[in-house]
This record gives structure tokens, sequence and C-alpha cells, in this order.
């Protein structure tokens, strides 16, 4: 019966496993790392949480890397997908040997292992970092494990080899893991209380098993920071006052993850495994009650990092570790620990022989992984769907894979925190004139009808910011008809809010008329207007700093960029979204006219490089 | 080690002391009261959570009100044989203090509200280590406080050294020290054109110069400077807290608290300490705790007292002391000292001691009362001169006084109250009771004393700067604190997780201060100041660099005072140090009151070859000059070269400059009678010549060197200490 159980969950895993390979899996992300000059460090950044964080390659899996590839050349752009797999293999062998450990057949620790890994891969996708430094900390914890487990030799003679065999792991888990590698192996010298177990020597393994780490994370060089502007942002506004520091470690002087888009999406994830591990804690037994109770706290710290307002979150218990271990705040931290938790769940069900649950429970992040994965709207701009996105988590997309035709330019600006930025707009955005235009000249433009409060429409240009024309309580698909009197060439539209500083549309879209068009108020009908902006979730004008990094300016400036100068004289602007309790007000619209280019930060080479929007315009 | 004469106690032990063991009504009623009371007097209006949550106290008056009805409801159902104070309440109060808007405020030290996280999971996390029974890992706590402190300081430096205000100031003051120790005070020509450099007396220089001693020997000085800065705040302080809980003869768990919360007494504490650079009061507070608990243990002592003892006292009472001012600190400590000297006059090894200290400490002390105007600077009765003369650094007139009233007596004990650790507002009035029971009422009296000097104190005499008394008990009361801390972590699991959470968060917040993430702000050298320094050191020039206008902070957020020892060149400018409140012109008004003419001649009579300027109007007066040539902007500093007619350093007469010393000047006189263009010094002497001063202008005094031996050469410079202390 036993192994007819064991027969169904081993094709069951073969089938999520061949139906992940299926779906194509993508390259590793290294394409998008920055490297600072002189240094093995390099910056990543993360496409669904806009997460900027330091990385190096392990050298002993690049080394493996190559030998396995047999290239000759380096690893680390060239083949980053084989020191993903290469992690991938080593995880395999430490997680079996994590197993065996425990006192498992080497069946179920292999099965284990491969479970394990599927539910990683799930989760993380091919982050590099991470998958690397979850390589190494099964062998360490089987190290720690073994100078206590009941089938292990315990004689004091061979605790000596056991904590060399230790320090080796530690080293390589503080190499590759960076500052996530403090908390696992913390967790590594945890394991044996976890299982019931005392360690004697407590001390010492202390020692072995976070000295390496600790070492590592302090070597770990400030992140290569692009030189925004203040009051710069490159995410959306979480509402929240301030910004959020950590007490110790590096810091960045503006926030880079962008928590509110995948907060939402980590609420199922996280009760499900919620659910899974309170069920899996029914008959448990005493000894194993606390890695029940770890697995159960790491489901429990997700879902109230995800499900409560973002103020409470900020308080609760991942966010306060996030600020007080050092370097942590620089990653995203939930979808490793939910991974951390069904690897616990894992083990804990082995230790239980119950492999059926193991295979659904790979069954079940498979399911949810791909239901986050359909039918998700792509990223509009340069960014293609991701094909491993947000409940996913971790994973970076290679926008600069074309290395010949991409330059380090275009790589620092792409692997920078202005990806989110990037996201949001696309490419287009670092040709537009208006971003690169030092002075901007602004010039008066007629408002000619409104959707609603047609009365008040004179007032939108009547040069007095204390007076303005408001779309009757914000609301969504109001729009104003607008004439612009130059024959001067515009870059942009400016929809001043004047003395109304928080009524700034909550989306918006721009569309010029054709040039037949005689601007009357009768012609507002979409099918002759051309959309040549379009922000779902109004963020600010976008700017480019001087090394050429674009980043939103604040919400209430009102300033649309258009691609290319619009010769057409006839706008039509429509709010697409509405913000609640807030009106939409225009003070003053003006028109944004190009004085004096500043010199470029990308060269045309660079710029043709990663075209990679299509102009609305041409669209059009 | 110390308990030769008194047992190791743990607040366990305690029995019906002052504080219950036991949660009486009555006890739980009085310290209720007594816990409201002080959080009205120090947080009132009180909020729930945030500024608009639901008020808890409206005032302090109505709330100490509340709470004083509470204490007496307590004491009227007291039972005499138990207590009636218990250590719990007081940590609800914490608690209460903590869930509410004053988290919020600014120049809080755990800064709020987002920190409540970190205190939840640290809650979470010392719930599990007491269920587990792992309190003793506590006791690695100050050491994990301190290596986090080091490695966040250099990490936030980035190889750069310490220059926020009067560090430069400071590295000036233990480099002069290092070279010339101990034939100070010195004449130094390097700044000003000659000032007497005695400054090492009245900023407390003499301890950290005594411990970064070695470092000053291995060590370039400016990383040997760096390196000073993190071993007294991260390394002395909390080891002296540790010592002090030892002599005290709390357990180590307690001393392991004290030591912690020594890094974290209060965010003001790093304002000092990091950002003011004031190392001379820092280093004479680091040493302070042990004195008070030698000084606890010298009190009760009866009989022979341990040598070791006697060696603290000594030593920390030494480096207290050489900041003059910290004996307004130890003054309470060492009248309960003299108290007890029947007993410790028979003492063989306490008499020893008393007249090593005598011997080391009068002649400087001598020197100090006849160099300074410590009088003076007590009554606030500035020297006046005939007309002011920046470079002569003498404040004109005196600190102004407002009238004493009960609102200006409060007030500094309030703002203090904001920037002090909470667990060391709320605690320390039970660990003072706790703490007592060790025969010391020297903690209670110097808490009182110092409450004293910066309240009322700081009204009377607010040129003292008395308010940073609130600091000092703040760091002092960490002994205490720690007492009360470990009274509630070993009896009640929630309560004493609360408490534990409070000082394991200590280590992070203070990292945060330190990692420059608070709004107190510090720098380190940048790239401006870099630039400049390497530009002077590379100039050569023949004449002195005269900074025009008035700069304060305006270099890298620092005094300019350590640039002649980083440069090797003279320099002229209102002030090098933070000695000036208000706008000084460099030239004097006399001098500027003649125009063009006169600022010229000021000039000249300095022989300045360079001049920096960095306000508007002198940059484009100095841009209008024909005599001057831009020649390179740093920064907001724009450097001109400055023509002379003939760069001398001589004025009248004749004379060779054989060479610009820091400590004089050697010059060989071509006539008999020389003026030279350096200020002149009542005490300066230039064997065989005779010095006198001549007058520009009724304000800039210059050497005038009279019946000098042509040919022969002469040092102009300040006689030596013991001629001047028996002067």
């Amino acid at each position: 019966m036993s192994k007819l159980r064991l027969l169904i969950a081993a094709v069951l895993l073969s089938g999520c496993a061949l139906w992940v390979a299926s779906q194509g899996f993508p390259a590793a992300p290294a394409d998008l790392s920055t490297t600072p000059s002189g240094s093995m460090w390099r910056a990543l950044v993360h496409l669904s949480t806009n997460a900027f964080v330091p990385w190096r390659e392990d050298p002993l899996l690049v080394l493996l890397a190559r030998l396995l590839s047999a290239a000759p050349e380096q690893v680390n752009l060239a083949e980053p997908t084989s020191y993903f797999w290469v992690s991938g293999a080593v995880y395999l062998a430490s997680m079996l040997a994590c197993g065996l450990t425990l006192g498992l057949t080497p069946l179920l620790s292999l099965l284990v292992a491969v479970a394990s890994a599927l539910i990683i891969l799930l989760l993380l996708g091919a982050e590099q970092g991470a998958t690397a430094a979850l390589a190494w900390w099964p062998a360490l914890s089987a190290c720690v494990l073994a100078s206590v487990a009941p089938r292990a030799t315990t004689h004091a003679a061979q605790q000596g080899p056991l904590m060399v065999l230790a320090l080796f792991f530690a080293y390589r888990l503080g190499v590759a893991g960076g500052a996530l590698s403090i908390p696992l192996a913390s967790l590594a010298l945890c394991m044996p209380a976890m299982l019931g177990y005392k360690l004697r020597t407590i001390g010492i393994w202390s020692l072995v098993v976070l000295g390496p780490p600790l070492v590592m994370t302090a070597a770990i060089p400030p992140v290569p920071f692009p030189d925004y502007p203040p009051q710069a942002r490159v995410i959306a506004d979480d509402g929240l006052p301030g910004i959020v520091r950590p007490l110790t470690g590096p810091d960045l002087p503006i926030a880079v993850i962008d928590r509110t888009a995948i907060r939402d999406a980590l609420v199922p994830t996280s009760l499900a495994l919620l659910l899974l591990t309170l069920v899996a804690g029914w008959g448990l037994r005493r000894s194993q009650r606390y890695l029940w109770l770890v697995a159960l706290s790491g489901a429990l710290a997700v879902f109230l990092d995800s499900a409560p307002p973002e103020s409470v979150a900020l308080m609760m218990p991942m966010e306060s570790i996030r600020r007080l271990l050092p370097g942590l705040y620089l990653y995203f931290l939930p979808p490793l620990v939910i991974a951390i938790s069904s690897i616990l769940l894992v083990v804990l069900l082995a230790l239980r022989n119950q492999w059926l649950p193991i295979a659904g429970l790979v069954l079940a992040t498979t399911a949810v992984w791909h239901m986050s994965s359909i039918d998700r709207p792509p990223r509009h701009g340069i960014l293609e769907r991701p094909r491993i996105d947000v409940v996913s988590g971790i994973f970076a997309l290679p926008l600069c894979r074309d290395s010949a035709a991409a330059s380090q330019h275009c790589r620092n600006i792409l692997a920078s925190p202005s990806l989110s930025v990037l996201g949001n707009y696309g490419a287009a955005i670092l040709r537009s004139h208006y971003a690169q235009v030092e002075r901007v000249s602004r010039g008066p433009g007629r408002v000619v009808a409104a959707s609603t409060n047609q009365g008040s429409i004179a007032l939108a240009h009547d040069k007095d910011p204390a007076t303005r024309w408001s779309a009757k309580r914000g609301e969504e698909h109001s729009w104003l008809l607008i004439r612009k009197p130059q024959a001067q060439p515009a870059i942009g539209i400016a929809l001043e809010t004047g003395q109304y500083a928080s009524d700034f549309p909550g989306g918006l879209e721009v569309y010029v008329g054709d040039s037949a068009l005689q601007c009357e108020p009768s012609e507002v009908q979409r099918q002759r207007w051309n959309l040549i902006f379009k922000s779902d979730d109004w963020q600010g004008p976008v700017k480019l700093s001087p090394e050429g990094y674009p980043f939103y300016l604040g919400q209430p400036d009102v300033e649309i960029p258009f691609t290319q100068p619009i010769k057409g004289s006839c706008f039509l602007v429509r709010q697409t979204k509405r913000r609640a309790i807030f009106d939409w007000s225009v003070a003053e619209v003006r028109f944004l006219f190009e004085r004096k280019q500043r010199s470029p930060t990308l060269d045309d080479g660079h710029r043709q490089s990663i075209a990679l929007r299509p102009n609305p315009l041409k669209e059009g | 080690m110390f308990a030769e004469t008194a047992p190791e106690l743990s607040p366990v032990e305690t029995k019906a002391g002052p504080i219950s063991p036991r949660l009486s009504v009555a006890a739980l009623l009085f310290s209720s009261g007594l816990a409201w009371m002080l959080l009205a007097l120090i947080a009132a209006p009180l909020h729930l959570w945030d500024s608009e949550g639901a008020l808890l106290i409206s005032g302090p008056l109505s709330g100490s009100v509340i709470g004083l009805l509470a204490c007496i409801g307590g004491y009227v159902r007291r039972n005499k044989a138990e207590a009636l104070l218990c250590v719990e309440p007081f940590v609800l109060g914490l608690l209460l203090l903590l869930c509410s808007d004053w988290l919020n405020r600014s120049y809080n030290f755990y800064q709020g509200p987002l920190i409540r996280g970190e205190l939840l999971v640290l809650f979470l996390a010392a719930l599990v280590m007491l269920r587990q029974t792992r309190i003793r890992t506590l006791r690695v706590l100050p050491i994990v406080a301190s290596l986090l402190c080091v490695y966040v300081f250099f990490y936030t430096a980035k190889g750069n050294w310490i220059v926020s205000d009067d560090h430069p100031s400071f590295v000036y003051r233990l480099m002069l020290l290092w070279r010339h120790f101990p034939d100070v005070p010195i004449y130094y020509p390097l700044w000003n054109a000659g000032i007497e450099y005695r400054e090492y007396f009245g900023t407390g220089v003499l301890g950290p110069f005594l411990l970064g001693a070695p470092l000053f020997a291995l060590l370039s000085y400016t990383d040997a400077y760096t390196v000073l800065v993190a071993l007294i705040l991260f390394v002395v302080v909390p080891t002296s807290s540790y010592i002090a809980a030892r002599v005290c003869t709390l357990s180590t768990l307690s001393a392991a608290i004290a030591s912690t919360l020594a890094l974290g007494s209060s965010l003001l504490w790093y304002r000092w300490g990091l950002k003011y650079g004031t190392m001379g009061f820092v280093t004479a507070v680091a040493f302070a705790p042990m004195v008070i608990a030698c000084a606890a243990r010298l009190y009760a002592a009866r009989n022979e007292v341990p040598r070791l003892l006697l060696w603290i006292f000594g030593v920390a009472s030494s480096f207290t002391i050489f900041w003059p001012a910290a004996a307004f600190i130890i003054l309470p400590a060492l009248v309960y000292v003299a108290m007890n000297c029947a007993a410790l006059l028979r003492m063989r090894r306490f008499i020893i001691l008393t007249l090593v200290m005598l011997a080391i400490h009068l002649p400087w002390m001598v020197l100090f009362w006849n160099v300074s105007s410590v009088g003076s600077i007590i009554t606030n009765q500035w020297e006046q001169h005939r007309e002011h003369n920046p470079l002569l650094n003498s404040p004109r007139g005196k600190v102004t006084q407002a009238p004493v009233s009960v609102q200006r007596i409060v007030r500094p004990l309030y703002e203090a109250s904001h920037s002090t650790n909470p667990l060391i507002l709320m605690l320390l009035v039970p660990g003072l009771l706790l703490i007592s029971r060790r025969g010391a009422p020297v903690y209670a009296a110097t808490t009182l004393w110092l409450l004293f000097l910066g309240t009322v104190g700081n009204t009377i005499k607010p040129h003292l700067e008395l308010d940073r008394m609130l600091l000092v008990l703040a760091f002092l009361g960490c002994v205490p604190v720690a007492v009360a801390v470990e009274a509630v972590v070993v009896r009640r699991r929630i309560v004493g997780a609360i408490a534990m959470a409070a000082v394991t968060l200590v280590p992070f917040a203070t990292a945060a201060v330190v990692g420059n993430r608070s709004i107190e702000q510090y720098t380190f050298e940048n790239g401006d100041r870099r630039r400049m320094r390497d530009f002077l050191r590379e100039l050569e020039t023949p004449g002195r660099i005269v900074f025009s206008g008035f700069v304060l902070h305006e270099l890298n957020e620092s005094h300019l005072a350590s640039l002649p020892i980083e440069t090797g060149k003279a320099l002229v400018a209102s002030t090098p140090f933070h000695n000036k409140w208000r706008y000084d012109e460099v030239i004097p008004a006399a001098f500027l009151r003649r125009g063009s003419e006169g600022i010229e001649a000021f000039l000249d009579l300095l022989n300045a070859s360079v001049v920096i300027a960095h306000e508007p109007n002198w940059v484009s007066y100095f841009r209008g000059a024909a005599s001057y040539r831009e020649r390179l902007q740093i920064g907001k500093f724009v450097i001109f070269d400055r023509s002379q007619a003939s760069p001398s350093y001589v004025v009248e007469g004749s004379a060779d400059i054989v060479e610009i010393l820091e400590n004089g000047v050697r010059l060989i006189p071509r006539s008999d009678s020389v003026i030279l263009k350096f200020l002149y010094h009542p005490q300066l002497v230039a064997s065989p010549c005779k010095v006198e001063a001549q007058s520009y202008e009724e304000v800039l005094d210059l050497v005038r060197l009279e019946h000098c031996t042509p040919g022969q050469e002469v040092f102009l410079k300040l006689p030596g200490p013991w001629r001047r202390l028996f002067q």
C-alpha cells in the first residue's frame, strides 16, 4: 500500500515537473544585473517587486557550472541558466543528505528533495541569489542534525569533522546567500531544537554556523544606487508619510520595493499554506511540534505581512525582521519565507510518512502558480509578461538579453530601481522629449468642452490657480476637450492642480485628434482619436536623472509627457480611474514646449536597442 | 571579584525591602499611581497609539492628581509586613508609553511608530527565551550590541574620518597634546597669528588623549581619532556600566543589562558624542558610573576595601575630573565618601590613593585655575576688551538670563525625557529603591542632585549648559534600572518579556542612531573638505591663508580647527572652534570702518597671501578688487590669491623668520626692535628680547620685540607649565 502511495506521489510530482517544463523555463535573470567596477558584487533587480539587491556568484557553483556545461568562458552572463541548474542540483543533493540524516529512507529523501525543489522553482523562479543560498542550507542543516540525530554517531570525536564540514557549508551559504544567509543559518542552527533534540555545545555550534554568514554579510558593499534628486519616487505611492528605513545594514535613499503590486497576490497563497500547515498539525508527535510551529509561523508571518493595511503590515513580524537584520531590508521576503515554510512542511510530512500530502502540496503550489499566471494582463511597455510572475515571486526578466546590442549603460538603467517606472511607462520614456528637456516652456491651452461642469471650464484657463474646473465628484470617465492655440509642437500637457494639490487624477488617457478635427464638443468620438498617453495609476510625471534614470515627480504635478513632439491642436484628456474622496480638479491647462535640449544620457544606439515599446501614435 | 565585603545579590532574593516580590493590591495601587504620575509628568497629554487616538492623560496636573489618589489608596490599604512598591506597574506604564503617541514624537530614542513592530518581534523572542529559561543568554547582549554599533559606525564612515562639528577641534587638541605633552599650554602661531593653546583644561581632552595615546602611536591621526570615538562610545561606555554594576555587587545578568542600556540611554547622548563631538564630556561621563558605584562601596566600607576597587575608583575618578565640570556630577558621591572619611582614613590603601590622586591632579588643577578665568565662567562675568577683536576669541557680554519660572524649570526635564530611553524613564524609580538596599544611597542622592542641576541649576545658570546633567542622569540610571529589569524578568514571564524586549531593542535602536538614521545627523569627511585639505596642503604661499567673514559649520558641518594640523599652513579665521554663537566678522570693526583701505591694511598686518571667501558679499568684493585673483572654487568656498607689495612677517624693523613651529616662532632679529605679524600675549617670552604689545587701531595687538641682540636667534613662545604654575 505504501509503495502504491509512493508511486502515485512520484507520478504526480513528475507530472508537475513536466508541466512546469512545458510552460517553458526562462533564462536566468543575470542579464539584468549590473556590476560595479572592481567588485565581484552585482546589483540584481527583481521584476515583480522591483527589489534591488546586491548579489554575487558562489565561485564553487560557477566552477561546477563550467564543468557541467564544458564552457570555457565565464558563466555569469553567458550561461546564467547553468549556474541556476547547478544550484538546483546542489540543493537536491544536500536535501537528500538532510533527509538521510533525519532517518528517512533514500526513496523518501529523494521525494522530499524533488518536491521541495519544485516548490522553490515555482515560488522563486530562476532567482539565482535565493536559490544558491537555499542550495547550501539543507547541507548545513544536515551537519548540525548529524551531531544530534539518532542515526548519526554522536561520538565526541566525530563532532570535530562535522563542525569542519558545517563551517565549509556555512561559508558557502555566506558567499552565495549574502544577507539571506543569516536567517538561513539561524534556521539551520535551530533544526535540532525543532525536532526535539538538544545541541550540547550550542556556543561552539553557533560560532561555526553563524560566524561565516555574519562575516560575509558585514562584507556586503553598499548597493551602487543611482543618484536621484530629492522627492523622486520609483514605485507607486503607498499612501503613508515618509519612507521606511532599516535599523541596521544597508539603507536606500528612496523606497524601492513595490509592495502594493504583490501584497494582494500573496494573501491566498499564505492562507492556503496556513490551512495546510494547520491540517498537517493534526495528530502531531511532541518531538515534531516545534518544526510544525516554525512552518506555521512562516505562513502566518506572510499572511500578516500581506493581509492587513500597509500601515499595520509594516509593524508585522516579517517587515520588522527585515528592518532588524542587516541586509534583509533590500529583499522582499514573503516568497522566500513561503518556500522555507513549505520545505519544512514537506519534511514534517515525510517524517510522518505522508507521501501523498507532499505531492498534494506541490500540486497545490503548481495550481496556484498557474492560476496566478493566467488572465493576468501583460504589463504594457517594455516588459513582456513574465512567465513566472507575481505569486511565483522573485524573477527578473532579461531585457538586455541581446548583449551584443545592449551596452553596459542600457544594462545599468534597466537593472536599476527605475525598472518599475519603465514597466509602467515603457522604454519610450527614455526617448521622451519632455523627460529629457532641461527647460520646458509653457503656453496656455484652452478648454473647449468638458464631460461635466461645463459652466466652469473657463476657470481652467483663466490664469488664476485659485479657480478650477473639477469633475463631478471626481467621477471616472470625466473628460476635457482642449485646444492648443500655438503652432509649435507640444512635448507634453500640464493639467495644473493649482491650490487643489490633492485633486490629481487617479488614471489618465490623453488622445490627440486628427488634423481635420475642428475641436468641437460634438467630435468627442473615440474612433477619431489617437491615444498618445495612458496611465492606469497616475504616479506623477516621469523625469530622467542626470545619469538617465527615470523617476516620478510628485503626483500633484500633473504633467503628461508625450513620447515625441505633437503637432496636433486638439486633445482629449480622460480620467480612467477615480480616487476615493478626492475630486479631479484642473486649475490651469498649459502645453509644454521644448526650450533647450539637454545633452543626451543614452546615445542613439542605446535607445534603438531598447526600443521595446511601439509608438502609440504609429499604432493609431 | 568585588564580593569581599558584600555578597552578590539577585533581585529575587530581596526580602521585605522597599520592593514587593508579591503583587499585593496595596502595592499594585501605590505603584500604579506612581507610574501614572510619572507618565503624566513626562508625557502628558498622552493619546493612545497616535495623536488621533483616545486621550489617556489630558495634562500633567490632572494626571498627577489621579496618580496621587491611587497612591493614597494604596497607602491606606497597605499591610505593614509588605513593601508598598512593585516593579510590574512601571513596566506596564512603559507598555502604555510605547503604545501611545509619545513614541511618535520627534527626538524619541525609539523612533516610532514602526518600531512597535520590532518590539513585538523581540517580545515574542523574549517570551520564547523566558519559557526556555535561556535568560542567561542575555549576558552576551552587551558584546553583541557593542560589536553591532562598532560595525555600523565604520560602515557609515565608509573609510572617512568623523568631522561633525567639534570633532576637528578635538583632533587639533589631541594632536597638539600628543606632540607637546606635558609642555602645555603653548603659543600656537599657525592659528590666527598666534593663539594660546590651553583648551585641554576646560574641554576635558586629557581623558581622550590618555585613552587614545596608543592609537596615535600606531595609526594616522584621523584613523586613530575615529577609532578612539568608537572606542569611547561603544566600548568604554558599556564596559564602565558593567564594571559599575559589578562593583555594586549586582549579578552578571544585571551588569549585562546595565551595560546594554548604557549604549542606548538617550538619543541626546549621541548628539553630544557623535554630532557635537564633545569627547571630553563624553569620556568624563563614561567613567562616572564607576565613580558612583565605587563611592557607594566606599561609603559603606568599614574595613579595608579591595585593592581593585580602589584602583577602579582612582582611575575612573581621574578620567571623570579631567573634564572639570564633571565635578558637578560626582559631587554627591564624593560627599558621601567624605562622610565615611573616619573609617576610610584608617585604611592605608585609601590614604595612598588619596595622596597619589592629589599628586596627579593638583598641579594641573592649579594651572587650570590660573590660566582660565574659572571664576568668571561660573559667575558669567566675561572679560571686556577695549574694542572687540575676533581673533582673540573672547565672547562679549553675558548670556542673557530669562526670569526663573516653574515652566522654565520643568521644560528641560520634559524635553530630555522625550529623547531618553523609556525603559530608563519608567524603571529608574523602582531601580533606585532596589539598588539602595545595597547600602548605596549615593545613587539616590546623585539622581536628585542631577535632577536639581538639570532643572533649577540650568534655569539659574543657563550659560553652564547644565541641562546636560539630565542626559548624565539617564546614563547613570542604567545601573539601577538594570536591577529593576532583572527583578521583573526573573519573576514574571509576560511583563518580564516586555522589559526584555525593550532591552534587546537597544542595540538596534542605537545602531539606527549611529547609522545616521535618526533626527540627529552627524557627518564624516566629504569630498569638499578633502579637496580643501589637499589644496591647502599642496599650496605654496609666502603668507597666511585668511577665511573671510565668519566660518562656523560651512565646511562639511565642521569647524576649521584641525586644518593647520592637516595642512601645516598658517590660517586665520573668525574662529576655528565653536566658541561664538553669533556672526562675528574676522576683520575687526575698526578696520572695516576704514573701508577697502582698512581691509587691506588688516590683511597686510596678518601677512595674508591667500583669501578664502564663502559669503556672497565677500566673494564679490574679492572678485572686484584688483589685487585678488580667483584661483579655485571648492563647494561654496572661493579661493583667491592676494598680491602684496612685500610679503613678510615683519611690520617694522628687521628679522629673519627661521621657523614657525607649533609651539612658537624661531627668528633672528636684525635690529634691536622688531614688530612681528604675530599676536601678542602677556605671557610670551623671547629671551633675551623683551616682548611688548604694539597696538593697531586699539584692537590688534602685535608682538614687539625690544632690546634684542641683532643676529642672535630668539624663540618666541610661552613659558613652561611649571613656571606658569608658580607665577
